[in-house]
C-alpha cells in the first residue's frame, strides 16, 4: 500500500512513521477490575478540591436563598408566641 | 483551484489528521453541525405552515401545527427542545474551549464567537414567533434595551420594531430574520471549520507539542466516535421530543400574547438566564446594558491577555484552574437568580455573582 501521507490532494507530507499493532496484541478490558478502579480514585482526589467546593457552594447559597425567600413571605412565627401562649391560658 | 483540491471538506472528513488523545469533550463540535442541520430541516418544515400575522401566529403554531398538521407536533418539539440541545452544545464546546486553551488559536475562537453570538440572537428571534405572552413581553424587554444606547436610542428601537411598540410589523420582520441569520451562521461556521480549523487541526486535552507528530486519520476512528456520541445524545433527545417536550417551556407562552396584560414573571429561555440576571443587578439601565453585552463579549478578548505556552489549562497552575470552576458555578448560580423573582436575597446574590463573573476575568489577567 503506498502512503501519500495524510490527506489526500494535500502537499505530500514526509517524515511520517506508522505503528501498528496486531489485533492478537490489543488488550482492552486489561486491569479493567484490578487497576482501573484505583486510577479513577486517583484522577478524581487530584481534581476533587479544584471542582467540588465551588459547585458545593453554589448549591448551598441556593437552597439558603430559596428558604430566606420563602421567610420573607410568611409571618415570623416567633413574632405571636405571647399571643398563642396567652390564648392557650384561655 | 488548488485550495479548494487542498481543503474539499469531505475530503478532509476522511482523512484529517487528529491527535489520537481526544476526549469525547472534542464531541460537540459534530454534535453543534448535526443540531444546526436539524435546526434548520424542521425549521423549514415549520415554516411551511407558520403564519406570522399577529392574528394568526399563535393559532398556527399551537392549533394548526400541534394538531392538524402531519407530524406538525413533532417537528415543533424537534426545533423548541433542539434549540435547548443546541445551547447545551455550545456552551459545552465552548467551555471545553476556555478549559483546553482553544483561545490561543485565535481565527477559530473569533469565528466561533460570532456563532454564538449569532446563535442568540436567532434564538431570540424565533422565541418571538410563537407570539405568546413571553415571546411579546420578551420581546419588549430586550428590544427596549436599545434604547439606552446615547443619543440614537430610541430610533434604533422604532427601526427594530417597525413602529412605536412590538407589534405586526416586528413580528413580520422577526421571522424574516430568523430564517436568513441560520444561513450566515452557517457561512461563519464554514469558515470556523473548513477554512480555520482544518489548517493545524483538532487541539488536544494534553496541549500544543503531541499535536505535532501523534496523529490517526479521522475516518474510521472518529467519524464512529462522533456517531457513537449521536447515538447516546438522541436518547435524550427524543426523550425531550416524544416524551416530555414542555420540561424546558415556560407555561406563560402557551396563551397569546396581550399588550395590556404583563406576565408576573419575565424571564427567557434558560440559556439566557445568566446574562438576564446580570443585566437585572446593575441599578443603572446603561449600565445593565454594557455588562451584559460584556457578559459575551469578553470572550473575544481570551487570545490576547491569555496566552499560554503549553495551549491548555491542564499545565496551568492550581488558582487559574479553581477559578474556572469557580467562575462555571458563578455562571450557574446566576442562571438560578435570573429564573427568580427580584426579591431578597436574590437581588444580593446577583449583584455577588455578577461580582465573581466578571471579577474571575480580570482575576486571570493578574
Amino acid at each position: 500500500m503506498v502512503h501519500k501521507g495524510l490527506g489526500q490532494g494535500m502537499a505530500y507530507v514526509r517524515g511520517i512513521i506508522y505503528y501498528s499493532v496486531s489485533p492478537n496484541e490489543l488488550h482492552p478490558f486489561r486491569g479493567l477490575l484490578t487497576k482501573a478502579p484505583w486510577n479513577a480514585l486517583r484522577r478524581v482526589s487530584e481534581e476533587f478540591f479544584r471542582v467540588v467546593p465551588p459547585f458545593a457552594g453554589a448549591y448551598l447559597i441556593i437552597t439558603w436563598g430559596k428558604e430566606a425567600n420563602e421567610k420573607t413571605k410568611r409571618k415570623d412565627p416567633a413574632f405571636f408566641e405571647q399571643e398563642a401562649a396567652q390564648n392557650g391560658e384561655l | 483551484i488548488y485550495f479548494f483540491n487542498r481543503n474539499l471538506p469531505l475530503l478532509s472528513l476522511l482523512d484529517l489528521g487528529t491527535p489520537v488523545n481526544i476526549s469525547y469533550f472534542w464531541n460537540f463540535g459534530s454534535l453543534l453541525g448535526l443540531f444546526c442541520g436539524v435546526q434548520i430541516f424542521s425549521g423549514v418544515l415549520l415554516s411551511m405552515h407558520y403564519q406570522n400575522s399577529i392574528e394568526m401566529a399563535f393559532f398556527s403554531v399551537n392549533l394548526s401545527i400541534q394538531n392538524e398538521v402531519f407530524l406538525g407536533w413533532f417537528f415543533h418539539n424537534v426545533h423548541s427542545s433542539g434549540a435547548s440541545f443546541f445551547f447545551v452544545f455550545l456552551y459545552c464546546h465552548l467551555f471545553r474551549g476556555l478549559y483546553y486553551g482553544g483561545f490561543n488559536q485565535i481565527n477559530i475562537w473569533m469565528s466561533g464567537v460570532t456563532i454564538l453570538l449569532f446563535s442568540m440572537a436567532l434564538a431570540f428571534l424565533g422565541y418571538v414567533l410563537p407570539w405568546g405572552q413571553m415571546s411579546f413581553w420578551g420581546a419588549t424587554v430586550i428590544t427596549n434595551l436599545f434604547s439606552a444606547i446615547p443619543y440614537v436610542g430610541e430610533d434604533v428601537v422604532h427601526v427594530l420594531w417597525g413602529g412605536y411598540g412590538v407589534a405586526g410589523p416586528t413580528l413580520n420582520r422577526f421571522f424574516s430574520l430568523h430564517f436568513l441569520v441560520p444561513f450566515l451562521m452557517v457561512m461563519v461556521a464554514f469558515f470556523h471549520v473548513f477554512i480555520f480549523l482544518h489548517v493545524k487541526g483538532s487541539s488536544n486535552p494534553l496541549g500544543g507539542p503531541i499535536n505535532q507528530f501523534l496523529k490517526i486519520e479521522f475516518f474510521p476512528y472518529f467519524v464512529v466516535k462522533d456517531f457513537f456520541g449521536i447515538y447516546l445524545i438522541f436518547f435524550v433527545f427524543f426523550y425531550f421530543c416524544l416524551l416530555n417536550p414542555r420540561l424546558l417551556l415556560d407555561s406563560e407562552n402557551f396563551i397569546e400574547a396581550n399588550s395590556l396584560v404583563t406576565p408576573v414573571h419575565i424571564q427567557p429561555e434558560w440559556y439566557f438566564l445568566s446574562s438576564y440576571a446580570i443585566l437585572r443587578s446593575i441599578p443603572n439601565k446603561f449600565g445593565g446594558v454594557v455588562a451584559l453585552a460584556f457578559s459575551v463579549l469578553f470572550f473575544y478578548f481570551f487570545p490576547f491577555f491569555f496566552q499560554n505556552l503549553y495551549n491548555n489549562s491542564f499545565f496551568n497552575n492550581n488558582n487559574v484552574k479553581f477559578y474556572f470552576w469557580f467562575w462555571l458555578s458563578s455562571a450557574i448560580v446566576l442562571c438560578y437568580v435570573g429564573a427568580s423573582p427580584v426579591e431578597y436575597p436574590w437581588v444580593s446574590i446577583g449583584i455577588v455573582f455578577t461580582f465573581f463573573y466578571f471579577s474571575g476575568f480580570f482575576f486571570l489577567l493578574f
